[in-house]
């Protein structure tokens, strides 16, 4: 008979084993004419100034917009009797309302707006923050929403696609018009009063910022309208990715000549004899290198000499400009003597992003755009990130679309469950504890409080992490559990299951070249293990050593 | 108040000083001097020799040189002993260097040649000197320079060597920024020198002169120059209130205290800026371990201290994992603030190390220019 092995995907570290938190939507009762009300104060973004003032001040601003759609008195206490007082009121008012039926979709759309943008735009750090903001302030007023967590589960799938689209929205919104009007129109004055300035002393700008920031775009709109006789030309240190002859070639086919070789300090010579200068007395040009934070890729000797090779031709004035997140000095600290001069571009304001996405996208309501920007500006200020998920959330709110998104549910096998909780008591459970707790007693613990106390005094003296476990003493607590909760699995081979979890990264074989005694630590975090017992209906703070 | 004969003049006068700016050096009329009679020598002796200029980079000691060989309407010979230890062929393609009688060369950076194939070129270069009646110019910054070199190399080092030591002081740093903005061939304009004399310099250059070198002061003079000569087009720009704001902006960015990780600092989210303080929280409370170990935490302590934080004082900040609070501070380091153990024995998150990467007191500066909630200012206040 053909043993049958779990098929388990790889999900970077994490098992979604939870139940859901939350029912489905109810049809009928009070529950749905207070999801009403609480839909239909989402729609209210507040106009008055009442409102407004009370939003700026108070993180509670969901409440007040909760309580201006209900139209409901309130004074402002603390948090708790705030949330107390509103939900008592809301459950005495609650009959006053009739249900409208397109009005029963407005939190739902904004749910699942949320979620759709999350999945385009693979965002789930910002996203998922809202959802769970929002969940906590509606439980408090015992109101059912949609199933979060299976938002939550395809989140997690979309996890590895992020870092592979990010780059993908490079420039967008910034490019899309005009940075020089939006922007602060002195920085961009005193940026091109350096790097068009006359004078050799000035060798290397450095220009830094956070991702976003719209640092690039900012130098290359300054740089593709040179000033007098200057030449600019664009180069990449990511695109050459450590190597510095694939870097000057990409330069010089910018210019129109062809490489011999790849000495820095003939590409400089090269430069000064090939190139179609504007101006053949005053020869200037701009090396604008991109993405700096590379940087440390290359050798360092050959680079030095190519940024240093500014004063190689008294005849030509050399300028290198490049950008990189952070400062120069982070990156390469050979150079540090090298007179860098660091131009620093702001992370855009609040009214700066709400004024760029009202110009990328007219068609946005002004009102849906503050009360986004002012949600999604404390998890990222990025406005092209900003940008994408606030046009996707009100195109699905304009059009009033119903939508309800069941994801599928990843869940590990049961035997996997019980094998992981296994491996990780094994792993942060001193051997001597095994029998205290996994045979006599089954997590009472009896010791006396001097014991506990010196117990407590060795915990801390210890280094606090997992630490390797023999196979035999994973299966023994394994076996334990099972018959703990009187459960019977049966018919296939642990080890199988040992080896899917560890192809998921959720634990790790180590003692590779000795095959007779595996040894297994488990790599999951307390939290986690946590949900998995909580679903297997098991206490493991019980059996825990050092439940911290 | 400024009319537009006034601007007029001002504007000619800065385009003229910016042109003539790369030329001028200061501040080294003694070595000057030294360098006048060693070249003065070998023309007139036309015996080979070898000469050490020695200082600190960005010095000037090629400015001077360039200046001297000028006067004599000789050209200078500059070879790069970056590329020779960068690139092994490159003495093959200068051992084919041609004697064409009395050459003056400069070896810049020859410090670089550490290693005994490197330092064959040196002395070859020495070799040649006498040979082929050369005068040799080797520049070097480091100080251990002969220690470094062998055997062979010390004893062809030459003895002659001209030092560049600056000692100037502060009212020679004043009167050299106002001859780059003031050169002789602009003295003679009244309107100009007025002007240039009504900003009162002096006393903002003095955080910049503690630290900084000539090349800040002429970087900076360039950039006025700049200001002043193309960059102030109306007449709202010439202002007086607005030429001495944006002098004071050009200024600012030399100042030894302007720290760019305290900017990069407040450009970062509300999360990323509350991870931070939590890791600056912790460091606080924390002893160190030893004189010369700075106080370090682990990742799995800051997602604690920041789960603190969002239950008790901020509850929007609150987080359903500590992958979010891992991934903030993967990012803080990304960009320097914090610094993390790269060890690869590392093999869980939780228990990875990470610390301070600047000084505690520019933290304690920043905090009241970041717009934190007033929450999580009260949390703070537990500890400043």
């Amino acid at each position: 008979m053909e043993r049958s092995k779990p098929e388990l995907e790889r999900r970077d570290g994490f098992i979604e084993t939870s139940s859901a938190f939350f029912g489905s939507i109810p049809s009928t009762g009070k529950t749905l004419r207070a999801m009403i009300m609480a839909a239909m104060a989402m729609c209210d973004f507040g106009t008055d100034d009442m409102t407004a003032s009370r939003r700026a001040s108070s993180p509670m601003h969901l409440l007040m917009l909760l309580g201006d759609g209900l139209g409901l008195e309130h004074a402002i206490q603390d948090e708790n009797s705030e949330v107390k007082s509103l939900g008592e009121k809301m459950e005495t008012n609650v009959n006053l309302y009739e249900p409208v039926d397109e009005n029963t979709t407005h939190l739902a759309c904004w749910l699942t707006t949320i979620h759709k943008s999350l999945l385009e735009n693979k965002l789930f750090l910002v996203v998922d923050e809202i959802l769970v903001y929002i969940r906590s302030q509606l439980k408090q007023l015992r109101l059912i929403v949609l199933n979060v967590d299976s938002l939550r589960l395809d989140l997690q799938r979309s996890f590895t696609g992020t870092m592979l689209n990010v780059g993908g929205w490079f420039g967008d919104l910034l490019a899309s018009f005009g940075v020089d009007r939006e922007m602060n129109e002195s920085d961009i004055k005193r940026l091109r009063m350096l790097l068009y300035n006359n004078s050799r002393s000035i060798s290397h700008v450095h220009v830094f910022g956070e991702d976003g920031s719209g640092r690039s775009e900012i130098v290359r709109q300054v740089l593709n309208n040179p000033e007098h006789d200057w030449i600019c030309v664009f180069g990449d240190f990511l695109y050459a990715d450590g190597s510095l002859k694939l870097l000057l070639e990409s330069l010089a086919t910018s210019l129109g000549f062809k490489t011999r070789g790849d000495k820095a300090e003939r590409f400089i010579n090269n430069l000064y004899e090939n190139v179609d200068w504007p101006d053949e007395n005053n020869k200037k040009i701009i090396i604008f290198l991109d993405n700096a934070q590379s940087i440390v890729d290359y050798p360092p000797a050959p680079l030095q000499c190519f940024l240093e090779s500014y004063k190689a031709i008294n005849d030509l004035t050399v300028r290198f400009v490049t950008s990189a997140p952070s400062c120069f000095t982070q990156y390469h600290i050979n150079l540090i003597h090298l007179s860098v001069i660091g131009f620093h571009i702001a992370t855009p304001s609040q009214e700066t992003t709400k004024c760029l996405i009202s110009k990328a996208d007219s068609s946005i309501d002004p009102k849906f755009i503050n009360f986004a920007i002012q949600t999604l500006f404390m998890y990222c200020k990025s406005p092209n990130t900003l940008f994408s998920i606030i046009s996707d959330a009100w195109e699905m709110y304009s059009k009033r679309v119903r939508v309800h998104e069941n994801g599928p549910k990843f869940d590990a096998t049961l035997a996997s469950k019980y094998l992981l909780i296994a491996a990780f008591c094994a792993s942060n459970n001193p051997q001597q504890a095994d029998s205290r707790y996994f045979v006599k007693n089954h997590g009472k613990d009896k010791r006396s409080e001097k014991k506990e106390l010196r117990a407590e005094e060795n915990r801390l003296a210890k280094e606090l992490g997992p630490k390797p476990a023999e196979l035999q003493r994973i299966i023994c607590i394994y076996e334990t559990f099972l018959k703990l909760n009187e459960t019977d699995i049966s018919g296939f081979d642990i080890k199988n299951v040992i080896a899917s979890l560890d192809s998921m990264g959720l634990v790790s074989v180590m003692n590779r070249n000795n095959l007779d005694t595996p040894k297994i630590k488990c790599l999951i975090s307390l939290e986690t293990a946590h949900r998995i017992s909580g679903s297997l209906n098991l206490e493991l703070r019980n059996y825990l050593e050092h439940a911290t | 108040m400024l009319n537009e004969a006034d601007k007029k003049s001002i504007k000619e006068n800065a385009q003229k000083a910016l042109d003539i700016l790369d030329d001028q050096v200061f501040g080294l009329s003694e070595q000057e001097r030294q360098i006048h009679n060693i070249v003065y020598d070998f023309l007139q002796s036309k015996d080979g020799k070898c000469c050490l200029l020695e200082g600190e980079r960005n010095c000037g000691r090629e400015s001077i040189l360039q200046k001297v060989m000028n006067k004599f309407r000789k050209e200078l010979r500059v070879i790069n002993a970056g590329f020779v230890a960068a690139d092994p062929n490159y003495q093959q393609e200068l051992a084919r260097e041609g004697d064409d009688g009395y050459s003056v060369f400069l070896i810049r950076d020859a410090d670089k040649l550490i290693t005994p194939q490197q330092q064959k070129f040196l002395y070859t270069m020495v070799d040649k000197a006498t040979h082929y009646s050369w005068l040799v110019f080797f520049s070097i910054s480091r100080q251990d320079f002969a220690q470094n070199l062998q055997k062979q190399a010390t004893s062809r080092i030459p003895k002659v060597q001209v030092s560049f030591d600056m000692t100037h002081d502060f009212d020679e740093f004043c009167s050299t920024m106002q001859k780059f903005l003031i050169p002789t061939e602009c003295e003679r304009d009244e309107r100009y020198t007025k002007f240039i004399l009504s900003l009162k310099l002096e006393k903002k250059l003095k955080p910049v002169f503690q630290t900084s070198q000539y090349v800040t002061l002429k970087q900076l003079a360039a950039q006025l120059l700049m200001l002043f000569g193309y960059y102030c087009e109306n007449n709202e720009d010439w202002n007086t209130t607005v030429i001495n704001k944006k002098v004071d902006e050009l200024v600012e960015k030399c100042f030894p205290y302007h720290n760019e990780k305290s900017i990069l600092l407040k450009d970062q989210t509300l999360r990323s800026q509350s991870v931070f303080l939590c890791v600056w929280k912790l460091l606080q409370d924390k002893e160190s371990e030893g004189l010369l170990l700075v106080p370090k935490t682990s990742y799995r302590n800051v997602f604690l201290a920041y789960k603190k934080l969002a239950n008790n004082y901020y509850k929007p900040l609150d987080v359903r994992s500590d992958i979010y609070v891992y991934r903030e501070l993967d990012h803080l380091v990304t960009m320097g603030l914090l610094k993390a153990d790269e060890s690869t024995n590392v093999t869980n998150t939780s228990f990875r190390k990470i610390w301070l990467h600047f000084n505690n007191k520019i933290v304690q500066e920043t905090i009241p220019q970041l717009s934190l909630p007033e929450r999580i200012n009260v949390f703070l206040d537990t500890v400043l």
